[in-house]
């Protein structure tokens, strides 16, 4: 036999005794003193929880707390469980030891049944940072997190072990914006304790990707540009050349890595200040300054004949001759010593490589790419999107689709035809009359 | 340590109750308190456990009355019926020479209007608490093992157990057919403990007595296999006793007769199975 904790209040006399829910519940009875002194008649409940497997046997119940007094009962009294309901008969009352006071009466079990679980944390919209509102990526390190839970219970809410937030759920729903979260990833797990005290087992959990820093953007080494134009408007400069040069800018963040760089799409002439943005997925910007200088192209250097129409934005490279009633579509560009003959036509966007001859009568769709030193006979008709590389041969006649490639060194012979999408390897030959079927690939 | 009166534990070997050795054996197999005479180990630390759970009595119903006096009525529950035995009350005086202050009836009643708030149905059997012939300060302990009511009926100076066969009249009250009284501890365990825990009786401490007796109980026919006695205990008369099926708690009394040193602290002995009662 192993003795534990002693009755918080002492009583001795005639206490009841039972075990509910795994509780050691004392109740009633008198506070003796040695010597048959005055009792001081009890009238209140203790109880101790009995601990399964005490490290040490004297240690089998954790220390009585005190619970409700009871009803109207003190002695001579009797204490039944039967289903978890707790049944009281008979009693002295308190102050009148030799009445008959009581009854039979019951009370309801103690609340031992932990809650369901709530619903899985979501984040709130306007926690949800970035591009996206619904991808748990955030820049907040406080985020704001909803969920449903029964009304009045408290809802806990965990970062793995550790709690980060508390509330009250009111009308069955909760808010909670939690304490600070460390950049990286966090499973995120709420319980409900009700009003017994009981906890609920941690629902599903969220997992929330915390990023508060802002990618890291690399500017053009040297972050500067010089491009001339021929519009004296000045808008836009060569879009090759600045593609190109933006092109060099990187940025890079510590969590998403590698991320796209903006900019401004068009720049005034003369000299720019601006910033290269980038930005990551949890919102967070990103900047680094450059410049670039915007000039005007000498009028010496180009051979543009005065019936030749010359479409805004256009840039033409020195050394270039236009002919007569040649058309270049806006924004394209002419490279250095490039020649467009009389009546060809260059699409909108469309780049023409350095030394490249455009001859009569060729048509040149929007947006195409004709490699430096490629020749292109009269009445060659080039889709929109085609790339063409370098040092290519088009004989006349030849009819192209759009979206095709042909690569460096090809050669295209009299008449023939090239489907839409067709891929032409480098150095490739096709024969005159020849017709390539949309979409093939010919190495 | 729990509010109010702060007690060192008691700790093994070092109990201070001035009382006797304890030796428990058998079905009840409890450990050994010595009574080496040190005072009681003050530690100023609680039990390491953890925090006692929330608990609450989550509000008694409206009290009911009951047919019984109150001074030491039995109560055993059978299923969802509640047999409540003697009391002493103005409104069964006892016959001359019969048994002091103890009503004799048994009442029954069903515990669900309890719990819902209707009024209880009381079932009477009418004087079926047996006399014993003489002394005073009497009480009923009860306790139920299958369908077999037992009744500790003790006075100053005697004590009888008796066994009623119950019959299950399923929705209807359970009816008791006559008593038979039937083997009982050697000791008078009179403001003792009795318990009836599985297919055992527990019967020990009260006034001068210091025995833990138990018995096996046929739970087929209800026969009594024989009490077995485990030794001397603390004389925690007037104390208050529980199992959950594995142990068996003892909290208060106090360590003798009248005026002896109150017992404030809450003991317990492990139940071993296996282990054979006095039987045979």
């Amino acid at each position: 036999m192993t003795a534990s904790e002693s009755l918080a209040i002492g009583r001795s006399l005639d206490p009841v005794v039972i075990i509910v829910g795994g509780q050691l519940i004392v109740s009633g009875g008198d506070i003796q003193t040695v010597g048959a002194g005055p009792v001081v008649r009890t009238d209140t409940i203790e109880r101790a929880s009995i601990v399964a497997s005490p490290a040490v046997d004297e240690e089998f119940l954790v220390p009585f707390v005190f619970d409700a007094p009871l009803p109207i009962v003190s002695r001579d009294h009797v204490m039944l469980e039967v289903d978890g309901r707790v049944y009281l008969t008979g009693g002295t009352e308190v102050g009148e030891p030799t009445s008959a006071g009581g009854g039979v009466l019951s009370a309801l079990p103690p609340d031992t049944t932990a809650p369901d679980a709530p619903s899985v944390p979501d984040l709130v919209a306007a926690s949800d940072s970035g591009t996206s509102d619904s991808d748990d990526v955030t820049s907040e390190a406080t985020p704001t997190l909803v969920g449903t839970a029964e009304a009045d219970s408290i809802v806990r809410l965990f970062d793995g072990a550790v709690e980060v937030g508390s509330a009250v759920a009111v009308g069955g729903g909760w808010l909670i914006t939690t304490s600070v979260l460390a950049d990286g990833v966090h499973s995120l797990t709420a319980t409900v304790t009700d009003a017994a005290g009981n906890e609920s087992v941690p629902s599903g959990a969220l997992v929330v990707r915390v990023d508060t820093l802002a990618p890291v953007v690399t500017a053009p080494s040297p972050n500067a540009l010089e491009v001339t134009t021929l519009d004296p408007g000045g808008v836009p400069a060569s879009n090759v050349q600045v593609a190109v040069f933006l092109g060099e800018a990187s940025a890079l963040d510590a969590q998403d890595g590698a991320v796209p760089v903006t900019f401004p799409g068009s720049f005034d002439v003369g000299v720019t200040a601006f910033d290269l943005e980038a930005t990551d997925l949890a919102g967070n910007v990103g900047d680094a300054p450059a410049t670039i200088t915007v000039g005007l192209a000498s009028p010496g250097s180009v051979d543009i004949d005065p019936d030749a129409v010359i479409g805004p934005g256009v840039t033409i490279e020195p050394d270039a001759t236009i002919e007569g009633g040649a058309i270049i579509g806006a924004g394209s560009f002419i490279g250095f010593n490039a020649k467009i003959e009389e009546d060809a036509q260059v699409g909108e966007g469309s780049i023409i490589g350095a030394e490249a001859q455009i001859k009569k009568n060729a048509v040149i769709g929007d947006g195409v790419t004709i490699g430096a030193r490629t020749t292109v006979e009269e009445d060659v008709l080039i889709g929109d999107g085609t790339v063409v590389g370098e040092d290519v041969k088009i004989e006349e006649g030849v009819q192209i689709g759009m979206d095709v490639t042909i690569g460096d060194g090809a050669e295209i012979k009299k008449n023939a035809t090239i489907g839409n999408g067709a891929v032409i390897g480098s150095g490739v030959t096709i024969e005159e009359g020849e017709t390539v079927p949309t979409g093939t690939v010919v190495t | 340590m729990g509010a109010g009166a702060v007690q060192g534990r008691l700790m093994r070997g070092s109990f201070n109750a001035g009382a006797a050795t304890l030796a428990l054996i058998g079905a009840l197999a409890l450990g050994v308190l010595s009574s080496g005479g040190g005072a009681a180990s003050a530690s100023g630390g609680g039990a390491s456990a953890a925090s006692a759970p929330p608990f609450e009595i989550l509000g008694w119903e409206a009290a009911q009355p009951l047919p019984v006096g109150l001074h030491g009525h039995g109560v055993a529950t059978f299923g969802r019926w509640m047999f409540v035995a003697g009391g002493s009350a103005e409104t069964c005086p006892p016959p001359p020479g019969s048994l002091s202050f103890i009503c004799r009836d048994i009442w029954v009643t069903d515990l669900d209007g309890v719990a819902t708030g209707d009024a209880l149905d009381w079932e009477l059997f009418e004087d079926a608490v047996p006399l014993l012939p003489s002394g005073r300060n009497g009480a009923v302990k009860a306790g139920i093992i299958g369908d077999w009511l037992f009744l500790y009926v003790e006075r100053t100076g005697e004590a009888q157990l008796y066994r009623y066969p119950i019959t299950d009249n399923g929705a209807d009250s359970p009816t008791l057919e006559a008593p038979v009284a039937v083997d009982g501890p050697a000791g008078i365990h009179q403001a003792g403990e009795f318990l009836a825990v599985g297919n055992y009786l527990y019967s020990f401490g009260g006034f001068s007595q210091s025995a833990t007796e138990f018995t096996e109980v046929d739970p087929t026919n209800g026969a009594v296999l024989g009490w077995g006695n485990t030794g001397t205990f603390v004389t925690t008369k007037s104390g208050g006793s529980a199992s959950d099926g594995e142990h068996i708690y003892l909290a208060g009394g106090n360590t003798g007769g009248s005026g002896a040193a109150p017992l404030t602290a809450v003991l317990r002995a492990e139940i071993m199975s296996g282990a054979s009662s006095g039987r045979g």
